[in-house]
């Protein structure tokens, strides 16, 4: 028997009347609050586009281009490292596969705050590698731009998102029909051209989602930074954060937040878009 | 002097414990189409990607066209493999998966422009250049495979089941296609399958092998007129097997008993068995009459049909004869009807007296 469309409708008012209430309301919401603005600690309902003007000052523009840059860095980084791991997981590992696998997830159930928290014990003053480093002799005193600096952000971030990257390289790596690297062995291919005109092609869209997976939680970071970065590598997520808590700036935070909205969803846009390679149906 | 394109001298391959290719020496002559035939899990594959460098031996030696097989590859190798499904690449047009051997020897561009080309001339492909390899039908990626294997010039083109994954129409046509393309290219072809009709169509010789074992190797009418062995016998065409007992033998004539009546026949090759030696008689289906007696025939029995199929251009009929059951072709509409007492028989010149094989005792059963 078919259903008919009163069936399926009422199957789908469940998940419908959820997806609404949670997701749907709060966006329109953030949007309304957006054009609002603040007077004597009240949320004023009248419609302004300050909030806009605001994030196009100076200020808030660097903050958004050093958060773009740091996860570029950490998207090419994870990417770098990642995809080595992937391949070799995907194609050269035989035994003990899945255990390999599940060391890689394995960070994941460690929380993120835990993590962040090891890396200022590896990255501090007092930390692992600064303590070593001196007790060999190498330097004198320790290297202060190890943690609070871009770099201790970038690693932590590196650290905390490479799984979601390894794991959709992985499966798309591990599809490719090991017939069609035969041949292009068979046809003369070494294994540079190879790897150059043959794996990465086709593993283009494990790359183009892995590298989402990582780009857009970083443009969202904001506890890591908050933890490990410098008083100069503030990224958005801190500011946007602040503006729901100490700031009490509702509106402007809003703004804020559908400003890096925008953004994610052009870079998700323009990677889904070339992220496939040329005729896969 | 003839000159052999592929040696190949007690070559052994193993994978694990499980002897995939067990000691095989085997040439193969310039130009030739040579077939490796048999049942999957009797080496055939394997030997050919040995062939092909895609695996290296455990044991013996591979030579093609007169060098020791190098392990290392390159462009300039001088076997080019047709993969069984096809293994084109997904992510390149037509003209892309031709061109990579070409680019991989690093030709310059307008002669490899021109060598594709011509392959695409060769092979009927001229209005499939720009098109992705999933817009194609299963015909044409075969062509498509092809061309990318021939444009390099190989001196052996190595073919691993390749009309395996194309419906029978396709498949008959695609048979043609190679034999023609063969001729005109002249370079020797090893093909790899299993469908003994294939083999047939095609080769030059036919390498019949069996767990790892080369039983037999000849032409395709050397091996369905002298099965050396009743695996040979059964795996090419159709063939009665029956249990026999050896009373005498001379020179290449042997008598056997069987449970009924004395049957001569020729032994293949240097098989002499002894006196009272448990042996297999082989006699084709089409060789067999089938009739009101007497039919004036160097062996005649007497029997029960059993059983009638009509093919077509043939009727087959099964005739029970105590506990065995003998098989017959006979061409047009059988006359006779289902447990009519029937005679059947066939001249000694068509009967092959086999080693004993207890996988073919009781007869070969559809």
């Amino acid at each position: 028997m078919r259903p008919t469309i009163g069936t399926v409708l009422s199957f789908l008012a469940a998940p419908k009347l959820w997806l609404f209430v949670f997701f749907v309301l709060p966006m329109m919401t953030m949007v309304l609050y957006s054009f609002w603005r603040v007077a004597d600690y009240q949320i004023v309902a009248d419609f302004t586009l300050r909030n806009y003007e605001k994030i196009g000052g100076n200020l808030y523009v660097g903050v958004f281009l050093r958060t773009i840059r740091i996860s570029i860095y950490v998207t090419v980084l994870s990417l770098l490292i990642g995809y080595p791991v992937a391949y070799f997981l995907a194609r050269k590992v035989r035994r003990f596969k899945l255990t390999l696998l599940l060391l890689v997830i394995l960070p994941l159930w460690t929380s993120y705050l835990v993590r962040t928290y090891a890396w200022m014990l590896i990255l501090g003053t007092q930390g692992v590698i600064n303590q070593s480093l001196m007790a060999v002799g190498l330097i004198e005193e320790p290297i202060s731009w190890l943690l609070y600096s871009d770099f201790a952000v970038t690693i932590a971030l590196v650290h905390i998102y490479m799984p979601y990257l390894i794991l959709p390289l992985y499966a798309v790596l591990e599809k490719i029909n090991p017939s069609i690297l035969e041949a292009a062995w068979d046809l003369g291919g070494g294994r540079i051209r190879t790897f150059l005109s043959v794996i990465l092609p086709l593993s283009l869209p494990g790359i183009a989602t892995g590298c989402l997976f990582v780009f857009i939680p970083s443009m969202g970071a904001f506890v890591t930074p908050e933890l490990l970065g410098g008083t100069r590598s503030i990224m958005i997520g801190s500011i946007i954060a602040q503006q729901f808590g100490v700031a009490y700036e509702y509106p402007f935070g809003s703004a804020l937040a559908l400003v890096l909205m925008g953004i994610i969803f052009a870079t998700a846009a323009i990677s889904l878009r070339y992220g496939k390679p040329k005729g896969l149906a | 002097m003839k000159q052999y394109d592929v040696e190949l001298s007690g070559v052994v391959k193993r994978f694990g414990s499980f002897t995939a290719v067990d000691g095989i020496s085997l040439v193969v002559e310039r130009g030739k189409f040579v077939t490796l035939l048999g049942p999957s899990g009797c080496g055939k594959t394997t030997t050919l990607r040995m062939i092909g460098g895609l695996e290296v031996p455990d044991g013996g030696t591979i030579r093609v066209a007169g060098e020791p097989l190098s392990p290392d590859g390159g462009a300039n190798r001088p076997t080019r493999m047709v993969f069984q499904n096809y293994a084109l690449f997904p992510h390149m047009t037509v003209t892309e998966n031709v061109a990579f051997g070409l680019r991989m020897q690093r030709l310059p561009r307008g002669e490899i422009e021109q060598r594709v080309n011509e392959m695409f001339a060769l092979l009927g492909l001229a209005s499939q250049l720009g098109k992705y390899p999933h817009q194609l039908s299963g015909g044409q990626q075969q062509r498509v495979a092809l061309a990318r294997a021939l444009v390099t010039r190989p001196r052996v083109l190595l073919l691993d089941e390749p009309l395996g994954a194309l419906d029978l129409k396709m498949r008959k046509h695609m048979q043609n296609e190679l034999k023609r393309l063969q001729r005109e290219v002249g370079i020797t072809f090893v093909y790899v399958t299993h469908d003994q009709e294939e083999a047939m169509n095609l080769s030059d010789s036919i390498v019949v092998m069996d767990h790892g074992h080369i039983v037999q190797h000849g032409s395709p009418s050397e091996i369905y007129q002298d099965p050396v062995s009743a695996y040979v016998a059964d795996f090419i065409g159709e063939a009665n097997l029956l249990v026999a007992s050896v009373i005498a033998v001379d020179g290449t004539a042997a008598v056997a008993e069987t449970e009924f009546g004395r049957i001569a026949g020729h032994l293949p090759g240097d098989f002499r068995p002894r006196s009272g030696e448990k042996v297999l008689v082989c006699v084709r289906p089409e060789h067999v009459a089938v009739g009101p007696g007497p039919l004036a025939l160097d062996f005649e029995g007497a029997g029960t049909v059993r059983d009638i199929a009509y093919l077509g251009g043939v009727s087959r009929i099964a005739v029970q004869v105590g506990g065995a059951v003998v098989r017959a072709d006979t061409p047009g509409l059988f006359a006779g009807r289902m447990a009519d007492a029937t005679a059947f028989g066939w001249q000694a010149e068509n009967v092959r007296v086999l080693p004993y094989d207890p996988r073919f005792d009781g007869g070969v059963e559809d």
